[in-house]
This record gives C-alpha cells, structure tokens and sequence, in this order.
C-alpha cells in the first residue's frame, strides 16, 4: 500500500474531504483486491470496500497511530470480508464476469483483459477456493498484501505461531491440489 | 538439520523470510545439498506462491467511491440518534450474537429507567446511546475502537 502522511490521515480526519480521497485513491486497490480474493466476488468486494472505507472515516478521529494504517486497513478489510462469507454463501450464478470487474481504467498497474490474465485469474480462484476463510486470510495478507508475520497476527488478532500454522496448512492444501492437477492452469 | 524440520521452515519463515541469518544460512546449505528438499521448495513456489505473488492488484469500479462519497454526505445531514441507530444496525452482523442479544437487553433496560427519570433531558439520552453503540461496536472484531483493543475479542471474555 502507498504511504499515507500522517498530515493526511490528520487532515480527513478533521473533515477535509479532499484528504479522505486522496487516502481512498491510495489505499481502494489494496483493499479492494484483498476483498475480491477473500470472497471471490466482485459485488461482495465492492460492498466490502464500501464497508471498509466508510468505517474507515468514522473512526479516523480515534486512530491513534499505534498500528500502522496499512495493518488497520486490512482488518477492517479481512473482518468485514469473513463477515459476509459466514453471512451468505457463495453466488455462484451471480459471479461477476472476468472482463467486467478487471477494472481497466485505473492507476496501478493496467489489467488488460487477455487470455493469459483469465487464466492466470482462473488459477488464482482455485486455489483460494480450496481454503477455508481464516487460512485464506492468512495467505491472502501473506501474498497479496505482503505484510509479515507480525503484521499479519496484528491484524487478525493472533499469535505469531497461529499466522505460521495456517500458512503451513493452507500451502500444504495447495501443494497437494497442485500435484493432484486440481489447479486450472 | 533432518529434512522435516527444514521443510517446517521451507513451508512458513524461508520462504516468508523471517528467518534470522545464521538460521536462514543453515536451511539454504540443506536446500542446496538435498535434492528432496529443493525439489519441495520448487513445488511450493510452484504451487502456493507464485501464482500469487503474481497476480497483481484490481481498482474498485469509480461507483464505489460515489456510493461512499454519498454516504458520507448523508451521514453528516443526519442527527446523532439517526446515526447511532445506523451503527448499531451493523452490530448485529457479529458472529457471537449471543453477546449481542445480552448488550442489546442491557442497553434497553438502562434506557428504560433512565427515560423514565424526569430530569433526563433528549441530549443525555443521545450521548448515551452514542455511547453504547461505540461500545458495541468494538464488539465487532477489528472495528471502532482501536487503541481500546486489549488483544483478546470480546467473545472469548464472555463466551
């Protein structure tokens, strides 16, 4: 996740909404593809990101600096995303099509709707799939965010060695779906 | 170092690096001098890493902002006890709900008694619900307040 200033967070805090977008447009693709890989819908993780950055708002005056922004951000993220996996089942049926949620107009890095990107998208759903939401979490804030240990542990509320037991469990399910052939690649 | 503690580490801290160096040093010697265990760390990269690592990041659609824009413009027309009420409507997406149910008919009998005081007037009545509402929020794991996060969810204290 970009760097927010801290001037920033103060700033949005104090209402200015031009600062409360700065730190959306720094922070949405971050929060969005977490969201998108937890629930593996796009609807879900539009709601979810809605959820998170409206949360994210109201209680921007009671942040107190004593986790890093980013960590925050993400158990928001992760909390609201289990949330709404325990709440609902999967909608199979209404599963956004691929080229309509790889949002091409964007500032990251483009996503250009090719073969090559469905199936990399295709190969990345089945694997996170097989998971059961609080190894995914891990995994997902392992991968996809690129926190670390500690940073992961911060933002499920656990322990270091749960992080490590369910990033150990989650890849042995994928190092054996991958020699099972299970993956669509 | 026996194989299955190196493939312990190859499976979390190697691969994560966290390892320390001298620790880190002794696992890469084994990789390098046992072909099962390099063989095993090429299959996890294969397998659970970098197909990851590897897929980048996707921006929300722009409605996504307009509708939280909205509701933050929506919000703020609001009065407090309209707002409380907002809030305390997400609290009941909890995953212990019995922890819910029981502040819920606490919240209800305090504000009965104290509505029933004559000398409560309709901004007291307001702080406390706003009040209450932050407490059970910070039920819900991760949100409300975070400095008043003691590291252990309220449903293990209760439950």
């Amino acid at each position: 996740m970009q760097d927010i200033s801290r001037d920033t967070i103060v700033r949005a805090a104090e209402g200015d909404m031009g600062a409360f977008e700065e730190i959306y447009r720094k922070a949405s693709g971050y929060v969005y593809t977490i969201a998108l890989r937890m629930t593996r819908n796009a609807e879900d993780a539009e709601e979810v990101t809605q959820d998170v950055f409206l949360n994210v708002y109201r209680n921007l005056k009671k942040f107190r600096f004593k986790a890093a922004v980013k960590t925050w951000m993400y158990r928001i993220t992760v909390n609201r995303a289990i949330n709404l996996i325990n709440r609902r089942s999967r909608k199979r049926g209404k599963t956004v099509p691929y080229e309509e949620y790889m949002n091409v107009d964007n500032e990251l890095p483009q996503q250009t709707v090719t073969i090559e990107n469905k199936e990399k998208e295709d190969l990345v759903g089945s694997m996170l799939d097989i998971l059961p939401p609080e190894q995914r979490a891990c995994i997902v804030l392992r991968e996809i965010g690129g926190l670390n240990y500690r940073e992961i542990a911060e933002a499920r509320g656990i322990n270091i060695n749960t992080v490590r037991s369910r990033l150990k469990r989650a890849r042995e399910k994928l190092i054996a779906l991958y020699r099972g052939g299970g993956q669509q690649r | 170092m026996r194989c299955g503690k190196i493939r312990k580490l190859i499976l979390t801290d190697h691969t994560d690096g966290e390892l320390d160096g001298r620790l880190r040093k002794k696992v890469e010697e084994h990789i390098n001098s046992c072909d099962r265990c390099r063989e095993f760390e090429q299959n996890l990269k294969s397998a659970a890493v970098e197909p990851l690592r590897g897929a980048g990041y996707v921006r929300p659609p722009e409605a996504v902002w307009t509708r939280i824009r909205a509701g933050i413009e929506g919000r703020e027309k609001e009065s407090p006890l309209a707002e409380a009420m907002e809030r305390l409507r997400d609290v009941f997406v909890v995953r212990k709900p019995a922890v819910v149910i029981a502040s819920v008919m606490a919240v209800i009998l305090v504000t009965g008694i104290l509505a029933s005081t004559v000398f409560i007037g309709r901004r007291a009545m307001n702080s406390y619900l706003e009040e209450q509402v932050d407490f059970l929020e910070s039920l819900n794991n991760g949100n409300g307040y975070v400095y008043e996060d003691i590291g252990i969810p309220m449903e293990d204290i209760f439950l």
